[in-house]
């Protein structure tokens, strides 16, 4: 159970081949491999770091972007609205204006039809007058006379 | 989520492995004899000297773990990438926990761990590790008289692991002191090697030199009487049983609990040899 | 001359005799150190209970260490039952 014998030697010369063979087959690809890892895990993240910096640039300049086009879109509503109610304002004026003509015309040719109502009204009635007088009278009064006192008397009454 | 899992061909090995163990150990147990020559070894003598002989056991299986850690080392380097698999993590962790937990916090020289020490600490801590195992693995074992080879039986006892053989666990202690050594006087030189013998004063010689050889002597013996020790008891404890069940548990406690704590134990001290020598 | 067997037996009673006192005194040592490591552990824990995996792996260790001695005298046990 103790001994101690060539064993030794042999399991020596054993170490050493097999620290050479997993020095080679295991130790060796395990560092390199921890190495690469590491170093690709540095640089993925550097990656990542400078892709962000360039996101946070481009959301800048797509931020200001975007005011510009808000500010233009305010400006470009704004004038169509101004216009807008220009336009509005003109044809609310042009229509009063064309009501107030058309009232206007309307009024004058009322005013019209009246005095020409009133016009044949008041000769209607000189006819009559005299045609009563002459009944009344005969045929005694030269009629122009009459006639032209009649039309005075008439504008003595439409006064 | 019900994915369905087929059976690796190493699970079909293990339920095959069982299997044949079950049905062996059945009519082993039946023709059980008493047990004798418990802790003799086969030896071949080739020689008058004591010196001129081997343990056989020892060799073979040392070479089949060999075989399997450079099969595994292979496969790995074959099959290598950078986003692992399941084994190919395993592997890694196993190693960063050698590299980083054990080698790399002992030495201000990285680069000196990483070239140096690291390839030595882990071929020690792999080797110790899996040959500690096979101690809690039913398989042949060889029954002696004499120092000769009486018969093979198979499931009565654990795989004879290298670790419980003196020839290993004494030349590799012996072999760490000379690393330690031989590191030392190349990285401090050869003056202030020895100065560090007569550290602080001159009469701490003799203890400083007994302080190294008693290293050497518990590195070993440690290693030496928890698997051999361990492996008797079990021994010893199943034949009372007669195999009842205890065994596994046993196989389990003394096989693979105490021989990885044992592993890290011998070749973290390995390390702080080499360290204490190199740094100090 | 003493008898052969006397003699032969005597040596069998030492043999276990010396194994079982090797043994229970040997195991002393590394009880008290185990116990120590494990009480410190424990303080340790409660101290500072986010460190409770480390801890337990150098405990662990530390139990190992301080086992040898005992495994020294289980060695020594078995050698005087089995081997001599």
């Amino acid at each position: 159970m103790l001994s101690f014998n060539f064993t030794s030697v042999l399991q020596i010369m054993n170490f050493i081949i097999l620290m050479v063979l997993l020095t080679k087959y295991l130790y060796k690809p395990f560092l390199n491999m921890m190495d690469e890892r590491k170093n690709k895990i540095a640089s993925d993240l550097s990656k990542a770091e400078e892709f962000r910096k360039n996101a946070e640039v481009y959301r800048e300049e797509m931020r200001k972007e975007l005011e510009r086009a808000r500010e233009e879109a305010r400006r470009i509503i704004e004038s169509a609205a101004e216009r807008a109610k220009r336009f509005e304002e003109e044809q609310k004026n042009k229509a009063k204006l064309e009501a107030v003509k058309m009232i206007d015309d309307a009024k004058r040719e009322i005013e019209k039809e009246r005095e020409k109502a009133f016009q044949s009204v008041r000769s209607e009635a000189v006819s009559i007058a005299i045609l009563l007088v002459k009944r009344i009278l005969g045929e005694q009064i030269d009629i122009e006379v009459k006639r032209r006192y009649l039309e005075d008397v008439m504008k003595e009454l439409n006064k | 989520m019900a994915k369905k899992r087929r059976l690796s061909r190493f699970g079909w090995f293990l339920i095959i492995y069982m299997v044949v163990y079950v049905v062996i150990a059945y009519f082993a147990i039946k023709t059980m004899e008493p047990l004798t020559g418990v802790g003799n070894r086969w030896i071949i003598h080739f020689g008058r000297f004591f010196f001129w002989a081997v343990n056989p056991m020892t060799l073979i299986m040392s070479w089949a773990l060999m075989a399997l850690l450079i099969f595994i080392g292979y496969r790995y380097k074959k099959k290598q990438k950078l986003i692992p698999d399941r084994k190919q993590s395993l592997i890694e962790w196993i190693l960063s926990f050698i590299y980083h937990d054990m080698v790399e916090g002992a030495f201000e020289d990285k680069e000196f761990a990483r070239k140096t020490v690291f390839p030595f600490a882990a071929t020690l801590m792999l080797f110790v590790t899996f040959s500690n195992i096979l101690g809690g693995i039913p398989g042949v074992q060889t029954a002696v008289e004499h120092d000769h080879l009486k018969s093979f039986t198979l499931f009565q006892d654990t795989w004879y692991s290298p670790t419980s053989d003196l020839n290993t666990n004494l030349t590799y202690a012996l072999m760490v002191l000379f690393v330690a050594h031989g590191l030392a006087i190349k990285r401090k030189g050869f003056k202030r090697y020895l100065k560090s013998y007569i550290e602080p004063f001159i009469f701490m010689l003799p203890l400083n030199i007994i302080g190294e050889f008693s290293k050497v002597i518990s590195h070993s013996f440690r290693l030496f009487g928890n698997i051999a020790g361990g492996g008797i008891l079990v021994l010893v404890l199943s034949y009372m049983v007669k195999y009842f069940i205890l065994p596994v548990a046993l196989w389990g406690f003394f096989g693979f609990f105490v021989g990885i704590v044992q592993a890290m134990v011998y070749s973290m001290l390995a390390v702080a040899y080499i360290s204490v020598q190199t740094e100090g | 001359m003493v008898d052969a067997n006397l003699t032969k037996a005597i040596i069998e009673g030492c043999k276990y005799l010396g194994a079982g006192i090797c043994m229970g005194i040997g195991a002393i040592g590394p009880g008290v150190g185990e116990g120590i490591v494990g009480a410190h552990a424990m303080d340790a824990m409660s101290r500072q209970p986010e460190m409770v995996g480390t801890i337990t792996r150098s405990m662990l260790i530390a139990d190992a260490v301080a086992e040898s001695t005992g495994l020294y005298s289980l060695l020594i046990a078995f050698i005087l039952i089995f081997i001599v």
